[in-house]
C-alpha cells in the first residue's frame, strides 16, 4: 500500500473536522443559532461534499505521479494535493474549527444593537415601517431631515438640551391620561391617538395573573405584513426579548426578535414598543412571552423624525404594543425568525 | 512575478495580524463582561459566515474543476465573441447560466479564463454574477417588496460598473497580468484532456483551501466590525447626496455581505438613506467587499487588483450620486 503524503493527511483532517462539525451542530441543534432553517440543506450537502473530498484525498492515486510534475517550472501551489499547506494555512482553518467546538453559540441580544444600524440613527428599527414601500413608483419627496444621530446621542449624553433638539415650536402632544408620565418622557415618545380605551388602558393597565390561551403569532408576521393596517387592534401573544432604548420612557421598551435572511450577520431585528407597568422589572434581554393589544400611535416629534428616503412614503405613526400579561421564559431554541414570504 | 507573489503574501500576512489583533484584543480585556460577551458574539457572527458560505465554495470548486475537464477549448474558442462589447455582454448574462454567489464565483471565473475564454468575458463574469443571477434578483425584490424599479436600477447598476471594468481590462491589460498562480494553472491544463473524477476531486481539494484561508479571514475582519466599529457615523452624511453614497459605500464593503442576503440589510438602510446611496451599497458590496480585496489582491498582479478596486469604487460613487442628485433637481 502506497504511504499517503503528509499534506494530504492533513486537509483530509481539516476537511472531515468541518464535517463532524457541521454534524456536530445538526445533532445539538445549534444550526439554528447560526443559519436560517432555509439554508440548513445547503449545511448538509456541505457535510456530504466535504466527506466525499476526504475520501478522494485519502485514497492513494495512481496518477500521483501526475506528468505535470515533470516539468522544471511545476512549482505551483496547486498540485494535486502533494503539496504541503503552509502552517499558517493550517492554522487558519483550525481556529474556525476549534473554536466551532468549543465556544457555545451566543443568541443575538440588545448587545449587538449598541452599534447597529439599526438603532443608531435618527429612525430606530421599532418606529421603522417596513410595508410602507412605494410600489407605484410615483414620483418620491425628498424631505429634510432636521435630528441627526449625534445630536441625538449627544442628547442622550446631556450634551444638548431638550429645547435645543427639538426647537420650542414642537409641542409634546401628550393626552391626559398620560401626563403623570410626562416627566419621565423622552425623545421618541409615543401618543395616544384620540381612541378612548386606549386612554382608560394607559390609566388602570391591568395586568392579569394568568395569561389567556391565544395562539401565538409570529412577530415577524407582524411587524412585515403585508397589510399593516389590518394588524392593528386586534389581541396577540407574542415571544421577543427586552430591548431598553434610552430614548424610551420608562414604562416602555422594545419587545424584539431578530430576522435572518442566511446566517446571522444578516440579523435585522424587528419589534414594537410596548408599554407595561412592570417595565422596569423586566431587566433587559430577558425572553418574555406577552399578550396584548396591538394600537397605532402617532409618534411625537413626527416632524423631526421625517424618513429621508425617498420611495418609501412618510409614516408618522408607529405600532405600540400594550401588554395586559406576560412572563418570563427560557431563550426559545430557535430565537431567529424567517422574513415572512 | 517572485515579486508580485511575495506582495500578496505580504497583504494575507498583514490581514492576518489585523484580526489576530483584534481577537487578541478581544481575549486581554475578557475580564469585561460586555467585551467578553463582544468577542462570543464576534465568534459567532464568523463562524455563521464560514457556515453559510461552505457550501457555495464547494459548490463553487466542484463546478470550477467539472469545467477544466468538460468544457474544451475548441468550443470556447468557436463560441466566444470576436466583439469585446459582446463578450461583456456575453459574460454578464453567463451568472444566469452559472449562478454562484460571489464566494464561489473566483475559482469559476479562474477556470473559464485557464480555458481560454477572453479576459472581457471572465472578468465581466467574475464582477456581475453575484448579482446578475435569478436568486438575488429573487431576494432582491422579495427585500423591497416587489419594487421592480430598484431590482432593474441594482442590475443596472452592478452591469454598467463591473462591464465598464471588464471592458477597460480587456483594453489595457493582457493574461499576464492575471498573477502567478492563474498563469501556472493555464498551463498545467494544457495536459488536463485525460483527467479522472478522482483527480477532479483533488483539483477541487486544493481550490478549496486556495478560496477557504481568505474566507476565513474576512469573516473574522467582517465579524469584528459589525460588533466594534458604531456606524452612528454614517448617519451625520445622510443629507449628503455625496457623503451619504461614499458613507454607504464603505458600509457595504466592510459588511462582506452575501448577494442573497444584502437586499434585506438596503431595506433597513433604505429607512433612513436616499435611493442612490442604498444602490451604490448594493452594487459596490459584491464587487469589492473585503472577502474580494483579499482574493483579488492575492489572484492578481498589484496593478489589475487596483485597477479594479479603484475604478469600481469610481463608478459606483458616479452611479449612486448620479441618482440622488438627479431625484433631487427633479423634485
Amino acid at each position: 500500500m502506497k504511504l499517503l503524503k503528509k499534506g494530504a493527511v492533513i486537509k483530509g483532517i481539516i476537511l472531515l473536522g468541518f464535517a463532524v462539525w457541521i454534524g456536530y451542530l445538526f445533532q445539538s441543534g445549534n444550526i439554528s443559532l447560526y443559519l436560517s432553517p432555509k439554508l440548513s440543506w445547503l449545511s448538509r450537502l456541505s457535510a456530504m461534499l466535504l466527506i466525499v473530498l476526504t475520501i478522494a484525498l485519502l485514497i492513494p492515486s495512481r496518477h500521483r505521479a501526475h506528468h505535470c510534475c515533470e516539468h522544471h517550472h511545476c512549482h505551483t501551489d496547486h498540485d494535486h494535493s502533494h503539496s504541503t499547506l503552509s502552517m499558517i494555512t493550517i492554522a487558519m482553518f483550525c481556529v474556525p474549527l476549534l473554536l466551532g467546538f468549543t465556544v457555545k453559540p451566543q443568541v443575538l441580544d440588545s448587545l449587538t444593537l449598541v452599534n447597529s444600524i439599526n438603532t443608531v440613527g435618527s429612525r430606530p428599527y421599532y418606529v421603522t415601517q417596513f410595508s410602507q414601500f412605494n410600489k407605484s413608483g410615483t414620483k418620491p419627496k425628498w424631505p429634510e431631515l432636521n435630528l441627526v444621530g449625534s445630536e441625538i446621542s449627544n442628547f442622550l449624553t446631556g450634551k444638548l438640551p431638550m429645547n435645543k433638539l427639538f426647537g420650542n415650536s414642537s409641542p409634546l402632544t401628550i393626552p391626559e391620561g398620560m401626563n403623570n408620565l410626562r416627566s419621565s418622557i423622552s425623545t421618541f415618545s409615543i401618543s395616544s391617538t384620540s381612541s378612548a380605551t386606549d386612554q382608560n388602558t394607559l390609566k388602570t393597565p391591568a395586568i392579569q395573573p394568568a395569561m389567556t390561551k391565544i395562539e401565538e403569532t409570529d412577530l415577524a408576521q407582524l411587524a412585515l405584513s403585508e397589510n399593516p393596517d389590518q394588524i392593528y387592534n386586534h389581541s396577540y401573544r407574542l415571544i421577543g426579548f427586552v430591548y431598553k432604548d434610552p430614548r424610551l420612557a420608562k414604562n416602555q421598551f422594545v419587545l424584539t426578535r431578530y430576522v435572518i435572511t442566511c446566517c446571522i450577520i444578516d440579523a435585522q431585528p424587528i419589534g414594537f414598543i410596548a408599554e407595561s407597568p412592570d417595565t422596569p422589572n423586566l431587566k433587559a434581554n430577558t425572553w418574555i412571552e406577552v399578550e396584548g393589544v396591538l394600537k397605532k400611535r402617532a409618534i411625537n416629534m413626527a416632524n423631526q423624525i421625517k424618513p429621508v428616503v425617498n420611495f418609501q412614503s412618510a409614516e408618522n405613526t408607529a405600532p405600540y404594543f400594550i401588554i395586559t400579561h406576560w412572563k418570563e421564559i427560557p431563550t426559545p431554541k430557535d430565537p431567529y425568525l424567517t422574513p415572512p414570504q | 512575478m517572485e515579486y508580485a507573489k511575495s506582495m500578496s503574501s505580504k497583504k494575507v500576512y498583514l490581514m492576518i495580524y489585523g484580526s489576530t489583533l483584534f481577537i487578541a484584543l478581544g481575549f486581554r480585556s475578557l475580564q469585561n463582561a460586555i467585551i467578553s460577551e463582544q468577542v462570543k458574539n464576534v465568534v459567532t457572527l464568523a463562524l455563521s459566515i464560514i457556515l453559510q458560505a461552505l457550501p457555495f465554495i464547494l459548490i463553487g470548486v466542484l463546478a470550477s474543476s467539472i469545467i477544466r475537464v468538460l468544457i474544451r477549448e475548441e468550443w470556447i474558442a468557436r463560441f466566444s465573441p470576436s466583439n469585446s462589447i459582446a463578450g461583456v455582454i456575453l459574460g454578464a448574462l453567463l451568472g444566469l447560466i452559472f449562478p454562484v454567489c460571489d464566494c464561489g464565483v473566483m475559482p469559476v471565473a479562474r477556470s473559464l479564463l485557464r480555458k481560454g475564454v477572453s479576459m472581457q468575458t471572465a472578468f465581466a463574469y467574475l464582477l456581475t454574477a453575484p448579482v446578475i443571477n435569478p436568486t438575488v434578483i429573487l431576494a432582491t425584490a422579495l427585500a423591497f417588496q416587489w419594487n421592480w424599479h430598484l431590482v432593474v436600477l441594482r442590475l443596472l447598476g452592478t452591469f454598467v460598473v463591473g462591464g465598464t471594468i471588464a471592458l477597460l481590462i480587456g483594453y489595457f491589460f493582457n493574461p499576464k497580468d492575471l498573477g502567478v498562480s492563474i498563469n501556472q494553472l493555464h498551463h498545467n491544463d494544457h495536459h488536463s484532456g485525460r483527467q479522472s473524477i478522482h483527480e477532479i476531486l483533488l483539483h477541487a481539494v486544493d481550490e478549496f483551501f486556495d478560496i477557504g484561508r481568505f474566507l476565513i479571514v474576512s469573516a473574522f475582519l467582517a465579524s469584528a466590525i459589525q460588533v466594534w466599529v458604531s456606524k452612528s457615523i454614517l448617519f451625520q452624511f445622510v443629507n449628503n447626496p455625496s457623503l451619504s453614497v461614499a458613507a454607504l459605500m464603505v458600509l457595504g464593503i466592510l459588511m462582506s455581505l452575501c448577494s442573497e442576503a444584502d437586499a434585506f440589510v438596503a431595506r433597513v438602510l433604505a429607512n433612513q438613506f436616499p435611493l442612490g446611496s442604498v444602490l451604490s451599497f448594493l452594487v459596490i458590496g459584491q464587487i469589492l467587499d473585503l472577502r474580494n480585496m483579499i482574493l483579488f489582491s492575492k489572484n492578481f498582479r498589484q496593478s489589475l487588483f487596483l485597477f479594479i478596486a479603484i475604478m469600481s469604487i469610481i463608478l459606483t460613487f458616479l452611479w449612486g450620486w448620479g441618482i440622488d442628485v438627479g431625484l433631487r433637481l427633479h423634485l
